[in-house]
């Protein structure tokens, strides 16, 4: 019988463990999808101003979340100065306009394990030039989720906003 | 800002968050990803609780 190594085992099992959370994160991704698309139809102003507090709310959370991270994580100020803008660029919507929305799109549209076959699959599409970017997504475990989310995030709030007429 | 400028800019910010996982390990990853995951519940859960009140 083939001995092997513990911490071949330790590696194999930490791999295996991330593909299962980046599954769950998949899953919540088209939970939120298919929730942003039931708000599309909310019109009463108290619901929708309660909708846009849990957006807030939670792109707060997510900011603080890449800040706690990055320093435990041994990524320190350097790391932070790096993630930081970019988070904040994707949630404040200060990346306008439709390449962000295909972006989003095509997050969303498949679980977030097969993000790189999504892209793959519309780098194909000349038409759809946001993904010529696509290599700089492959292989990424946390900046796709981190995007998608902040992604979702902002579909959210801006659904929301202009419901209220904001 | 246009979709060329805005996907160069895109880009680059890629370029910065690849930067940053490749000094993570598998468990920090993981653990990353449970704690973002988590977020996304709650706010799933609390936008369920909302449209259905």
């Amino acid at each position: 019988m083939e001995v092997i190594p513990q911490t071949e085992n330790k590696v194999e099992s930490l791999e295996i463990e991330l593909e299962r959370v980046q599954k769950a994160f998949g899953e919540e991704a088209r939970r939120l999808e298919a929730n942003l698309q039931a708000m599309e139809g909310e019109e009463d102003p108290s619901v929708l101003s309660k909708l846009s507090d849990a957006f807030y709310e939670t792109q707060a959370r997510v900011m603080t979340l890449v800040e706690d991270w990055a320093v435990p994580a041994g990524v320190g100020v350097a790391g932070i100065a790096a993630a930081y803008p970019a988070l904040k660029f994707f949630l404040t919507g200060e990346y306008g306009g439709d390449v962000f929305e295909m972006a989003f799109d095509k997050y969303m549209e498949r679980p977030i394990g097969t993000a790189a076959e999504a892209i793959n699959a519309s780098e194909g599409n000349a038409g759809k030039g946001a993904w010529s970017m696509g290599a700089s997504l492959k292989n990424l475990a946390l900046g796709g989720p981190v995007m998608a989310a902040s992604m979702a995030l902002r579909k959210g709030a801006q659904v929301v906003q202009s419901k209220l007429g904001k | 800002m246009d979709a060329a400028q805005a996907q160069v800019q895109l880009k680059d910010l890629l370029e910065e968050f690849r930067a940053i996982e490749t000094t993570l390990t598998s468990e920090q990853k993981s653990e990353f990803l449970k704690r973002l995951t988590a977020i996304m519940h709650e706010l799933n859960e609390s936008i369920e609780a909302t449209l259905k009140n």
